[in-house]
């Protein structure tokens, strides 16, 4: 009984979004672990990195024939899993995840996941949280370059509003030397607090594969001009 | 020869009795004082003095009348200075107004007019491009035109349902638009004021409206997060801008038309292109709302290059003022910042480029119009301009006239000089 109670006591432990930290689920642990097999056996040939959450993870599901078109032959190590907050993606780059690599750029997208559930988080600590992710990645490859890209619309109004907060802060980062920041927003919605129907599956939160390519498409200047750069 | 006796020559001045008694008593008080008794005595007698002791109030007074004449006469001398250099003032203006060109023309205090009649906070004011006339814009949901020569209200435009946000006149000076938190933009005809068309499509209130040069165009933002391009002929909204994430304050075309800029809630200023839609460029660094933007003209490129050490750059060139209380100057043309202007105590409210060039004028929370030197980038002047927010400021393309609206109600005329 008093495991029990500690481990719910540790399950409800509001995770800090700047603070590494793994997840529980044993798919998870596998997951990575996968990840950081990959890195060890490919890092010569790894020259695009995207990391982010379930939407990134989509490009292996909605997005696959986008993503084996035009991200695949490039070299491209994806490392999206489904539900990841700030901190988890902080413990994963800590992890080895990274370890060796030396990409030309990075394509970052997280954050959704730290909104909105939970009455303790906050668009500010998501920040926090997400500058930290941007900060460790700058550090650990220091010859690549970050892609951040601001989180995207999604369900209704105060969603919206809420993701607004979020993208006006975390623009911030972009340095432009770097770090480089695109907001998608208005590429994915119809009105404010209003998602495209046709890009959005109808939970209004996870892409369709027309929002994969309108992903591709909208960061496509930007991707090839940091890709080709010194 | 015979010797020449020297005759003196005696002034007489004509004095009454009393004056001459008065003058005898006088001097017999400075004799006594300065003890020439001897004196004294023998001019009391002559003079017909009647003994005792001279009256108090002689007192002192042959010393006192005595300097007085050189206390007057260097206040006749300090008068007839003045006297010419205001009647040089008259025949020529001011002294140094000759000597500056209109280029250096800065609105100086007390103002020429203020201006009443509004009966809620100003929101925006703005001239005529050709005649001396302002049109000033209210929470009190009128637009009020009026002459700024005479200080006569020349007429009040009824029609929006709430705050109108801002008023513009298009090149011709024949047409005025108007915008509102009633969600509608309004067209009027300036020579019968009649309201011409009423132009809806805005989900919230619309903050900015702005003529393209052409005038057959017209642009607005909105608290609704777009910039639509409307056609002034047919009142239909021909293209949306989206992009900016909150609020948009403000939206300007360049002198060509060819980019728009706007500035928004989300703290960022974009450049568009008005034919395609495509934002160029977004401008992130002011740390709180952008609240206005203003391009420069062809004459300020030299001053700000000058002011923020640039190589010879072609710009264009665009002025923005936020919340964070600074005045940023952009390129551009390589969309950096090149100058920021610190000094507001407040929100900077308005912006406007002094048609010389030379200077950029700011109008601020902090009740102050301040007027910046832009090839030195410092703040030349403050004027107390008024007893409340200072939240509009325009200055006239062709006469030499500033025009402020506060928070206060008032609307201030001030002479440039």
């Amino acid at each position: 009984m008093k495991t029990v109670l500690v481990l719910a006591f540790l399950g409800l432990a509001h995770a800090v979004p700047w603070v590494p930290e793994p997840r529980g689920e044993q798919w998870w642990l596998d997951l990575h672990r996968s990840f950081v097999e990959n890195t060890a056996r490919n890092a010569d040939n790894i020259t695009v990195l995207f990391y982010g959450d379930s939407i990134t993870q989509g490009w292996f599901g909605p997005g696959k024939e986008v993503y084996d078109r035009k991200y695949a032959p490039l070299g491209t190590a994806n490392y999206g899993i489904s539900g990841d907050r700030t901190e988890h993606l902080l413990f994963r780059i800590q992890n080895d995840e990274v370890k060796g690599l030396n990409p030309k750029l990075i394509v970052l997208k997280i954050g959704t996941n730290n909104i909105g559930n939970d009455p303790r988080d906050n668009a500010d600590d998501t920040v926090r949280g997400i500058h930290a992710v941007a900060d460790l990645l700058l550090q650990v490859l220091p010859n690549s370059k970050l892609l951040l890209l601001g989180v995207l619309p999604r369900n209704d109004a105060s969603w919206f509003q809420l993701v607004a907060d979020i993208n006006i802060k975390i623009s911030k980062f972009h340095d432009g030397n770097r770090v480089h920041f695109l907001d998608m927003w208005h590429e994915f919605s119809t009105a404010f607090g209003v998602v495209d129907p046709q890009l959005y599956s109808g939970d209004q939160l996870h892409l369709e594969a027309p929002g994969y390519q309108k992903w591709a498409d909208t960061m496509d200047r930007l991707f090839n001009e940091l890709l080709n750069s010194n | 020869f015979c010797g020449l006796t020297l005759r003196r020559r005696r002034t007489r001045m004509v004095l009454t009795q009393r004056q001459k008694e008065e003058l005898n008593r006088a001097v017999a008080d400075y004799l006594l004082s300065n003890e020439y008794f001897g004196a004294l005595e023998v001019f009391k007698r002559e003079s017909n003095i009647p003994p005792g002791d001279i009256e108090n109030r002689y007192n002192g007074l042959l010393e006192k009348k005595w300097t007085s004449v050189i206390r007057l006469q260097k206040k006749v001398m300090e008068l007839e200075l003045k006297l010419a250099e205001a009647e040089k003032e008259i025949h020529s203006g001011a002294p140094n107004r000759e000597r500056r060109s209109p280029t250096d023309w800065i609105p100086r205090p007390p103002e020429k007019f203020i201006l009443r009649g509004h009966r809620a906070p100003l929101i925006r004011v703005a001239f005529h491009p050709v005649y001396t006339i302002v049109a000033t814009s209210s929470e009190d949901a009128t637009i009020r035109i009026w002459d700024v020569e005479t200080g006569d209200l020349e007429r009040t435009l009824k029609g929006h349902t709430d705050s109108v946000q801002d008023v513009t006149f298009d090149h011709t000076g024949k047409i005025l638009a108007s915008c509102s938190a009633d969600m509608s933009i309004k067209l009027w005809d300036m020579s019968g004021y009649e309201c011409l068309k009423t132009l809806r499509g805005h989900d919230h209130n619309v903050s900015s409206v702005a003529f393209l040069p052409s005038g057959d165009y017209l642009v607005s933002s909105s608290r609704d997060r777009t910039i639509k391009l409307w056609e002034v002929s047919t009142g239909y909204c021909v293209r949306t801008f989206q992009g900016h994430r909150e609020w948009i304050r403000m939206v300007r075309p360049n002198p060509d038309g060819s980019l728009l800029a706007s500035c928004s809630n989300d703290q960022t200023v974009r450049i568009w292109a008005t034919n395609t839609k495509e934002c160029k460029a977004e401008l992130r660094d002011h740390e709180h709302v952008v609240e206005c933007i203003a391009w420069a003209p062809e004459s300020s490129a030299e001053h700000i290059c000058e002011g923020s050490e640039q190589k010879k750059s072609t710009g264009p060139f665009l002025a923005s003022g936020s919340r964070d209380k600074t005045i940023r100057i952009w390129d551009i043309g390589t969309n950096t910042c090149i100058l920021v202007l610190i000094g507001h105590d407040n929100w900077v409210r308005g912006l406007v480029f002094h048609p010389g060039g030379k200077y950029l004028l700011s109008a601020s929370d902090d009740k102050t119009v301040r007027i910046w030197e832009l090839a030195n980038k410092r703040c030349l002047k403050v004027l107390e301009a008024h007893s409340h927010f200072c939240t509009s400021i325009d200055f006239h393309r062709n006469h030499p006239y500033v025009v402020t609206g506060s928070v206060d109600q008032n609307i201030k005329v001030w002479e440039c000089r």
